[in-house]
């Protein structure tokens, strides 16, 4: 793990750039031209992929990572929430994130990615179902039935009278700007020239 | 030529275009037969990457072509990696063709050497210098996807994968249809590892449609492929495009007849069936690599059981779509429809305390602005490609060899001589 281009990636997580800190790294690993080494950052790989959405890409960095490396408990939480995240395990996913082997430097990522994940739960969970327990709700989540409730309430959901069910609120379908003057005279201009 | 013949020749003809095109003429002439390492030693002793880029491809490729296929030569691959990394673009556009099979050598001895992963950034800068548009596909292409998939560096391949590619020129590229096949065939590899189907299926199609008077081993290997990804994709495995040629249709059932019958029974009922015919051919699709796509379409199978449900009732209660799609329970269809919503495969809103499924119409109304927008741009898409394919038709029409057969089909033996068409016979052929 040398190279001049190594700051890059600890820059980006410094700087919780994370959209960043995957690009740079592949930059780095086709800029060495040789098979990972075994201190290679793989959980910080992963966790940048599976930021971006880019889980066939966090898949593959495992695929390459030596047998050494995929040893280490902290790449070894990241494979382990990469499993849950690709096979789409919605309940399970938030043990691997609350796990205990991530590395210090690791865990604001770690953060991030959870945060991104819950945000994206919440607008699954509104698109998805029109009522949900609170218990369902918070292992969607993957947090307290308190937190689930703080987080329902921020979305405009209603408690049911049993008190134990939540009416989900299907958020109003955004403004979609109706389009415009030009595009229509574009698209004119395409149907003359068909005709023509 | 003894080694240090050559390499004086080389290092003073190389200083001006009529040397150059003089020393073209002398090594396309001469046969290069010194030992790999007398000429490897003498290449590395006298000459400059930049300044004789023309001589050292061919010292390298008379060099690195022994000892293959058993033996890698180390020495090779550290000189190919130089002038890769730094050589004259011209001088390498005079001998395209030695300068892309120095890059196939250059790949087969660092996969022999156990260090593809090394040749990837030469072989890309190769490439971009030597590629005269993005829109032209070199051999250099497939030997870079072959390296990412054999490394599992999918991702570096996705800056190729990302320009169309409309141009095969051999002139230029020194391209031959077997490169062709594996450009298609392994950019397919790169995009199925990204779970990109849709661009996979088409670039399945540019081998299996390539015009050809023989089948290839790459082309049936895309054609099993192209099947199990129409089963994925579309659920179902019709036919064909027209254009493909009839010795690829052929194999089908001579060679793909486990793909057949799987297809066959993806569509019957029950689902058995379907499971019965993977079992049977299960050692078919694990010997050519297929059994994760196969999974993937045995899965799909299941999906496509619920999302044909939405066809026919508007509400259901889990257990039903359980029973109906043959899953274990409530909770695996609960679980599934939530998949498939997110996925974007189905309209449909679960109601958790009554364990009830309602199915919903596609919310997209199609008249936002972005719609507009994607619209737009798919037409002018297609008005550039359709441009392209009357100016290839134009340039076929032009072509002195073709309007020559043409003729003698339409009009007989009378004009044995082009020159004698009148230029309002000529039109005829022009689109």
């Amino acid at each position: 793990m040398d190279g001049q281009g190594l700051d890059h990636w600890q820059i980006a997580l410094h700087r919780e750039e994370w959209t960043q800190v995957a690009p740079h790294l592949d930059s780095l690993e086709l800029e060495l031209g040789r098979a990972l080494s075994n201190n290679w950052p793989v959980d910080v790989h992963i966790l940048g992929h599976i930021y971006n959405g880019d889980l066939a890409d966090a898949r593959f960095v495992w695929k390459r990572a030596p047998k050494a490396a995929q040893q280490v408990a902290s790449n070894q939480a990241a494979f382990v929430l990469l499993q849950h995240l690709w096979n789409k395990e919605y309940q399970t996913r938030w043990h691997a994130i609350n796990s205990q082997h991530w590395r210090p430097e690791t865990v604001p990522l770690v953060i991030a990615v959870a945060s991104k994940l819950r945000g994206q739960t919440l607008d699954l969970i509104s698109g998805a179902y029109t009522s949900i327990t609170v218990e369902k709700a918070s292992t969607f989540l993957g947090c307290s039935a308190d937190d689930t409730l703080k987080a329902a309430r921020s979305q405009q959901w209603e408690l049911a009278e049993d008190g134990a069910t939540l009416k989900v609120t299907r958020p109003p379908p955004s403004q979609t700007e109706r389009s415009s003057i030009k595009q229509l005279q574009h698209l004119s201009q395409y149907v003359l020239r068909l005709e023509a | 030529m003894t080694v240090n013949q050559l390499m004086i020749a080389i290092k003073n003809s190389s200083d001006t275009p009529k040397k150059l095109a003089q020393l073209l003429q002398t090594l396309q002439q001469s046969s290069i037969n010194e030992p790999a390492p007398a000429l490897l030693q003498g290449l590395s002793q006298t000459l400059q990457t930049r300044s004789h880029t023309l001589g050292i491809v061919y010292v390298l490729v008379a060099a690195g072509s022994q000892g293959l296929p058993q033996q890698a030569n180390p020495q090779f691959v550290t000189l190919c990696q130089y002038l890769l990394l730094e050589f004259d673009v011209d001088q390498s556009r005079m001998a395209p063709d030695k300068f892309t099979t120095l890059c196939h050598l250059y790949r087969e001895h660092s996969i022999l050497l156990n260090e593809p992963q090394a040749a990837l950034q030469p072989l890309r800068i190769a490439l971009t210098n030597f590629q005269a548009s993005h829109e032209l596909i070199t051999p250099i292409h497939a030997d870079i996807f072959q390296i990412c998939v054999l490394t599992k560096c999918y991702s570096m391949a996705m800056p190729l994968l990302a320009h169309p590619a409309y141009d095969v020129d051999p002139e230029i590229s020194g391209m031959t249809a077997r490169d062709f096949l594996l450009y298609s065939y392994y950019g397919s590899l790169i995009h199925i590892g990204r779970k990109q189907y849709s661009e996979a299926i088409g670039m399945l199609l540019h081998s299996i449609t390539a015009p050809a008077m023989a089948t290839s081993a790459i082309t049936i290997a895309a054609l099993k492929k192209y099947i199990l990804l129409c089963l994925i994709q579309k659920g179902t495995f019709g036919s064909l495009p027209k254009y493909t040629p009839s010795q690829v249709t052929r194999c089908l059932k001579a060679d793909c007849q486990a793909y057949m019958d799987l297809a066959n029974a993806y569509s019957a009922d029950p689902a058995t069936k379907l499971e019965e015919t993977a079992a049977k051919h299960h050692q078919a699709f694990d010997n050519d690599g297929n059994m994760g796509l196969l999974q993937l379409a045995l899965e799909a199978h299941t999906m496509r059981a619920v999302q044909r449900l939405t066809r026919t009732y508007m509400t259901l209660s889990l257990s039903d779509i359980a029973s109906r799609a043959q899953l274990k329970g409530a909770q695996e269809a609960e679980l599934l429809v939530l998949r498939m919503i997110e996925a974007g495969q189905i309209h449909a809103s679960i109601d958790d305390s009554a364990g009830m499924v309602t199915f919903l119409e596609d919310p997209e109304q199609y008249y936002g602005a972005e719609v507009v927008d994607r619209l737009s741009k798919q037409i002018a898409l297609s008005n550039e490609l359709s441009a392209r394919v009357q100016a290839a038709n134009c340039q076929v029409s032009l072509d002195k060899a073709y309007l020559q057969k043409t003729q003698m089909r339409d009009f007989g033996p009378r004009f044995d001589d082009p020159g004698e068409i009148s230029s309002e016979q000529q039109m005829v052929f022009q689109p």
